[in-house]
């Protein structure tokens, strides 16, 4: 068995270069802390000031459009079966053909995201064949009682009227 | 002022110093208080920029209201005493602890001894001729606070804390009681007024007179960081080891109090290292005695506002101390240097006469 | 004024010595001794004596009663009933060295010539003098007196006690050491 000894810093050759080595390390780290004082804060100041949210962050669901206004969701609830936490219920419906709500024989009928138990793991939106279900930019989820946690169809459809008016700060 | 009210003018003299001895102790106590209070803000901001953040400032413009905030959430805090705890020791220990930092100022001053419109004004309390022993004496009376807070809350983490920060602020008394010394050796007195006089008289503070000046204002200044229990020596409150230390089992406004001494004597160490070794109130580039009576008390304050920052910025960059180290840095490394610097000085002061000093230049 | 004060402080200080010795719990009774010793040093200010007033609260309160403290804490003893033919020793020697003592005393201060004006340089009591700034100028070597009476008058007797504390710590340090071959 080969042991490896671990190499520690060669010890100054004598204590006088021992304490120079000391206090020069103690001015170097007074340095940065000083140096940090004068610089701009990292921080943002929330309310006021947005977040630059990256391109492909993960935030609350929409369910999508198409051009014409009809629903992409067929209705399929390839969703409900991806979801590993079990916070998405789709309850599909026939297509009335005189008015349709969906491009396809189906559509969602019910469609509910409980994001309390949600994780944003996206694999609802990798499962969606027709890329109808998005995690958009949305991170303000926040409320008051359980009940209201559970966003169904009127939130989630694109465009959601009730968010529109906060949602305008988003680009695109 | 003679026969007023048929009362002789000692006894005049007598009311007279009660009189302005309460006002100025009111203003001080109180000076201290705010000074408290901002100095927790200014601490928070300070630590906050040092670490890339803003800090509080959400009450009031910049934040300035947050102290208030602070203080009446504290005061309407539950004040939780453990069941198991001495009840009556329990609520005189902090009391123990502020008091004594709160009396400390009375002797400290804070401006030249003058004349105003022909009136004698004076910057202090009480001009005592053994101050700085006084101040040493009041402080390690201190020291009770910490141990009894231990003891009552009849907590391990409490007493292991407890006893900690008072063997701590007793190794280091000593180290930061003889750098004092040089200072009091080079001045010949004990009275802090003098002491002040005398940099003024020989044209450079202290600090500046090497190397036995210099090494004394270094071994104080550690040593008083020491004494605060502050970072990096602030192992009584070392939260991965032993909660918050000796005042584990405190809250609300008991525990407000142990924050207050802390800041306070801070202060306090502050306001007696400037006197002993940066010239006090003196605007160390001038002594003309117009400017020295104008601008002494700001410049006094000045000069413990930057050694409050320097509290803060220590906290900012140094990580804590292992208990065995702090040790034996007081005992092995501050404690001879203080003692040998102590000799050398009195050497010194005894071969050439104070205000010729070979080194003062 | 000052004979108010005096009352008082002695009236404290009386009050907490006889609440530390009945007291039956230690860290009660160090707490009123060091009381006792804060009544002193307000004592030693009437007197004018600034440095002994200091030094006691600094060396007594500051030093001593922390270390008995600490004793206190990290043995936390439980008091055992004292043992009746312990008391019937100790009692009457006790009883002896009180009455002892007091005689002493009563010896001593019948001999003493009425104490001088604590402050020379003003008829002021001391702390309205200190307050107003009019402390006398002979009151400034007071530290220098005490220093140059023990470092001349008393030198003997101040070295001996120095030689007897060296011992003591040394005898500590010494009994206090781990043996390495016992550990």
């Amino acid at each position: 068995m080969a042991f490896v000894e671990l190499q520690s810093p060669p010890p100054p050759s004598n204590a006088l270069a021992g304490a120079v080595a000391d206090v020069t390390a103690l001015a170097k780290g007074l340095g940065v802390t000083l140096g940090y004082l004068f610089s701009k804060p990292v921080t943002i100041q929330y309310p006021e000031e947005r977040p630059r949210l990256p391109a492909r962050h993960r935030g609350r669901h929409e369910l999508e459009r198409h051009a014409n206004g009809l629903e992409k969701c067929v209705g399929c609830e390839l969703c409900a079966l991806a979801c590993p936490s079990k916070a998405i219920f789709v309850e599909g419906a026939e297509n009335p053909p005189d008015a349709p709500v969906s491009i396809g024989e189906r559509y969602a009928k019910t469609y509910l995201v409980n994001m309390i138990r949600c994780i944003f793991c996206g694999y609802c939106v990798e499962a969606c064949p027709t890329e109808a279900l998005q995690l958009k930019r949305v991170f303000e989820l926040a409320d008051y009682t359980r009940e209201s946690m559970i966003y169904g169809k009127e939130t989630l459809l694109a465009p959601a009227p009730k968010r529109e008016a906060a949602d305008s700060w988003l680009p695109g | 002022m003679n026969g007023i009210f048929g009362l002789d003018g000692r006894t005049w003299d007598i009311i007279l110093a009660i009189i302005t001895a309460s006002i100025k102790a009111f203003v001080i106590v109180n000076g201290l208080l705010l000074a408290f209070a901002y100095m927790t803000l200014s601490e928070r901001k300070v630590l906050g920029r040092m670490q890339a953040r803003y800090g509080p400032n959400r009450a009031g413009p910049w934040g300035i209201l947050q102290p208030i905030a602070d203080g009446i959430k504290l005061a309407f805090k539950e004040d939780v005493t453990p069941r198991q705890a001495n009840r009556w020791i329990h609520l005189l220990a902090p009391c123990l602890a502020l008091v004594p930092a709160l009396i400390i100022f009375a002797v400290i001053p804070l401006g030249p001894e003058m004349e105003v419109f022909g009136v004698p004004w004076t910057w202090h309390v009480a001009r005592v001729n053994v101050a700085y022993l006084y101040a040493a004496a009041i402080a390690s009376v201190g020291v009770y606070g910490i141990v009894l807070a231990g003891w009552a809350s009849n907590s391990k983490y409490a007493l292991l804390g407890g006893l900690r920060a008072s063997a701590q602020v007793i190794s280091y008394e000593l180290a930061q009681g003889l750098a004092a010394m040089t200072a009091i050796v080079m001045a010949g007195s004990l009275d802090l007024y003098e002491i002040v006089n005398q940099q003024v008289a020989s044209g450079l503070p202290y600090a500046l007179y090497l190397p036995f000046g210099l090494v004394a204002f270094v071994v104080y200044v550690i040593a008083g960081v020491a004494e605060a229990n502050r970072a990096p020596f602030d192992l009584a409150e070392a939260e991965g080891e032993l909660g918050a230390g000796f005042h584990t089992e405190y809250s609300g406004f008991k525990w407000s109090m142990f924050f207050m001494a802390e800041y306070v004597n801070m202060i306090n160490i502050s306001a007696l290292a400037s006197v002993l070794f940066l010239g006090g109130w003196w605007p160390i580039p001038t002594d003309a005695p117009g400017v020295v009576q104008a601008l002494g008390p700001v410049v006094f304050l000045v000069k413990i506002a930057l050694f409050m920052f320097m509290f803060i910025w220590l906290r900012a960059t140094l990580p804590r101390l292992r208990f065995d180290r702090l040790m034996s840095l007081g005992w092995k490394v501050l404690l001879p240097v203080a003692l040998v610097n102590l000799i050398g000085t009195a050497t010194v002061v005894a071969l050439w006469p104070l205000g010729t000093w070979p080194f003062a230049n | 004024m000052e004979f108010l004060i005096f009352s008082a402080v002695a009236a404290i200080a009386i009050a907490a010595g006889l609440l530390m010795v009945l007291q039956r719990n230690a860290m009660y009774s160090a707490l009123f001794l060091v009381v006792v010793f804060f009544c002193l040093a307000v004592i030693y200010i009437l007197l004018g004596a600034y440095f002994l007033a200091v030094v006691q609260v600094a060396v007594y309160a500051g030093a001593i009663m922390v270390l008995m403290l600490f004793v206190i804490m990290l043995l936390n003893v439980a008091w055992p009933e004292p043992d009746d033919r312990v008391l019937g020793l100790l009692r009457p020697l006790g009883a002896t060295a009180a009455v002892t003592f007091a005689m002493l005393m009563a010896w001593a201060l019948a001999g003493t010539p009425g104490l001088p004006s604590p402050l020379p340089g003003t008829s002021l009591p001391v702390g309205a003098a200190m307050t107003l700034g009019r402390v006398g100028e002979a009151q400034a070597g007071h530290v220098q007196e005490v220093a140059v009476t023990l470092f001349s008058k008393y030198l003997l007797p101040f070295e001996l006690v120095s030689i007897l504390l060296l011992a003591a710590i040394l005898g500590a340090s010494v009994l206090a050491r781990k043996r390495p071959d016992h550990a």
